[in-house]
């Protein structure tokens, strides 16, 4: 009985996902830049069949060209964009593994510390901008700043769950070797929040983008953020979705640098690191 | 059991309770446990799940705090803790999933920083790699190993540092029950060579016959012994035991035993 009806159950789905099965395996065979590629013809195809005006959706053609055309200016403001989202999460992640530390490891600081946190974690950082232009003035080190508010809390909060994922039996275990709290701490604890250390990095890696972004909007004097206000403000809208294509990949290649990172110092568990990404 | 066997650890009226915040009240989990284990002798822990048998074994450890009198080795179970007298097989098989089979077999080594040379270190763990079966295994990280091959090298990580004692929490309690049989001979196998004194806790009756000199069987909570039988199974034993008479007798007769606690 069991299994004639398990039979029946599989040839159900097979039947129902025949279709399915086979645009699954063309787009497996396509690849994503084949998919990425595919959705950009289109655009092309659609902005010319249906007329679409220039200056509300430029053809990737355009958009493309004016990418070659002001390279010289684009080039320099991506390398400021770069550099505040390279130093804001430097400052923002550095400082929020010591936090995180002081948060596990200290309880008087623990004590301290949390309340405040909690309170400054519950402000719309974005929201913040306005208010640093007028504390740090305009430029590089405001842009920095807000960069690392941003980029503070993914790690922190990640941080502190990994610290605390303690496993009792492995606990006992080093205890049974009369092992010291630095040695639970390097062999045990360290290894366990690494997984969770590296989901808040990549969080905080697509947040420093975004941070350096909105700063440059209100605070900026360069940068593909107040670049993209310029343009914006002549409706140079290809000029715009250039420096937009320009963020993309750098949001993107900052993502990725992390996710191989973590392949490499975390061999180990390959599965969780799928499934953390997943939640990220 | 002849009186020329040296008395190992001894248990006088162990009492533990936990204190439960929300009744304000005292849980008693041991009630005046009196035991003693020779040494070199195996002895095996049964009793009704939840009765205390673990909490009973991390005492033995020096890992929970009691009331009562208990001497491994003359020594307070902490002071022998301390000494590294002990090697613990937990219930899972508790390997870091981030050091590969070698490095968590050395791991006890690396905690205890000890002056033995490195190439000693290297020397005994692969003894020991062999001496579980898992010389393929070497260099793999625990995601990659069996439910089998997982607990084995968590035995190999207890038995590598020769410990006084070996301690084990149900340690096949979450395999099937083939594995676990040919774990138990493995067992058997490997305690012949090295001959250290073993406290094993168990709710497989067979397994507790099979392995143990003496068994202990627990009542319901809060724990007492209630008995003690002594298995005179000669050694050494090997798979015909198993379907041996005798064993069947032993575990007929702890099987009433754990029905009347």
């Amino acid at each position: 009985m069991k299994t004639e009806s398990k039979g029946k159950f599989f040839i159900f789905v097979g039947k129902s996902g025949g279709k399915h099965n086979r645009l699954s395996a063309c787009l497996t065979k396509l690849g994503p830049a084949g998919g990425i590629a595919l959705m950009v013809l289109a655009w092309e195809l659609l902005t010319v069949v249906l007329a679409v005006p220039h200056y509300l959706i430029p053809r990737p053609s355009n958009i493309g060209r004016s990418m070659v055309d002001q390279w010289p200016y684009l080039r320099l403001h991506a390398w400021v964009t770069i550099m505040e989202t390279l130093g804001g999460f430097t400052l923002g992640a550095g400082s929020s593994i010591v936090f995180a530390l002081f948060t596990v490891y200290v309880p008087a600081a623990r004590r301290v510390i949390t309340p405040y946190l909690t309170i400054i974690q519950a402000v719309p950082k974005v929201a913040l901008a306005p208010l640093f232009v007028i504390w740090f003035g305009f430029g590089l080190q405001t842009n920095i700043i807000f960069t690392a508010l941003l980029c503070f809390f993914p790690v922190f909060l990640n941080l502190i769950t990994g610290l605390q994922d303690v496993n009792e039996s492995e606990q006992r275990l080093m205890e049974s070797y009369n092992a010291s709290k630095w040695q639970v701490f390097c062999h045990v604890h360290i290894y366990r929040a690494l997984p969770y250390l590296f989901a808040g990095f990549k969080l905080s890696s697509v947040l420093a983008v975004i941070g350096a972004v909105v700063s440059e909007f209100y605070a900026g004097d360069s940068g593909l953020g107040y670049y993209m206000v310029q343009m914006q403000n002549q409706i140079r809208t290809k000029e715009t979705f250039a420096a937009l294509v320009l963020l993309t990949a750098i949001a993107l290649l900052f993502f990725e640098l992390f996710d191989q990172l973590q392949a490499i110092l975390t061999p180990w568990g390959r599965s969780k690191r799928a499934q953390v990404a997943n939640v990220v | 059991m002849g009186t020329e066997l040296e008395c190992f650890i001894e248990g006088k009226e162990i009492s533990l309770s936990y204190r439960r915040e929300q009744e304000e009240s005292d849980l008693e989990v041991l009630c005046r446990v009196s035991f003693t284990v020779p040494r070199g002798s195996v002895a095996a822990i049964i009793g009704p799940s939840g009765c205390g048998k673990t909490t009973l074994l991390n005492c033995i450890g020096g890992l929970l705090p009691f009331r009562g009198e208990l001497a491994v080795d003359g020594k307070t179970p902490d002071e022998a803790r301390r000494q590294r007298y002990f090697g613990l097989v937990p219930q899972e098989p508790t390997l870091f999933e981030w050091k590969s089979v070698f490095s968590n077999i050395a791991l006890p080594f690396t905690i205890f920083g000890n002056n033995l040379p490195r190439s000693e270190v290297e020397e005994r763990v692969h003894s020991i790699i062999r001496l579980v079966g898992l010389e393929r295994f070497e260099r793999a990280f625990p995601h990659a190993l069996s439910g089998g091959m997982k607990q084995r090298v968590s035995l190999a990580r207890a038995l590598c540092f020769e410990p006084q004692v070996l301690l084990m929490d149900e340690p096949f309690g979450a395999l099937d029950a083939i594995t676990r049989e040919q774990m138990n001979l493995e067992v058997l196998r490997i305690w012949s060579e090295v001959k250290n004194t073993l406290v094993l806790v168990t709710h497989d009756v067979t397994e507790a016959v099979l392995l143990a000199d003496r068994v202990f069987c627990m009542s319901r909570s809060p724990a007492t012994i209630k008995e003690l039988v002594e298995i005179e199974i000669p050694r050494p034993r090997g798979r015909e035991v198993m379907d041996s008479p005798q064993l069947h007798e032993y575990v007929r007769h702890l099987r009433g035993l754990l029905q009347v606690c």
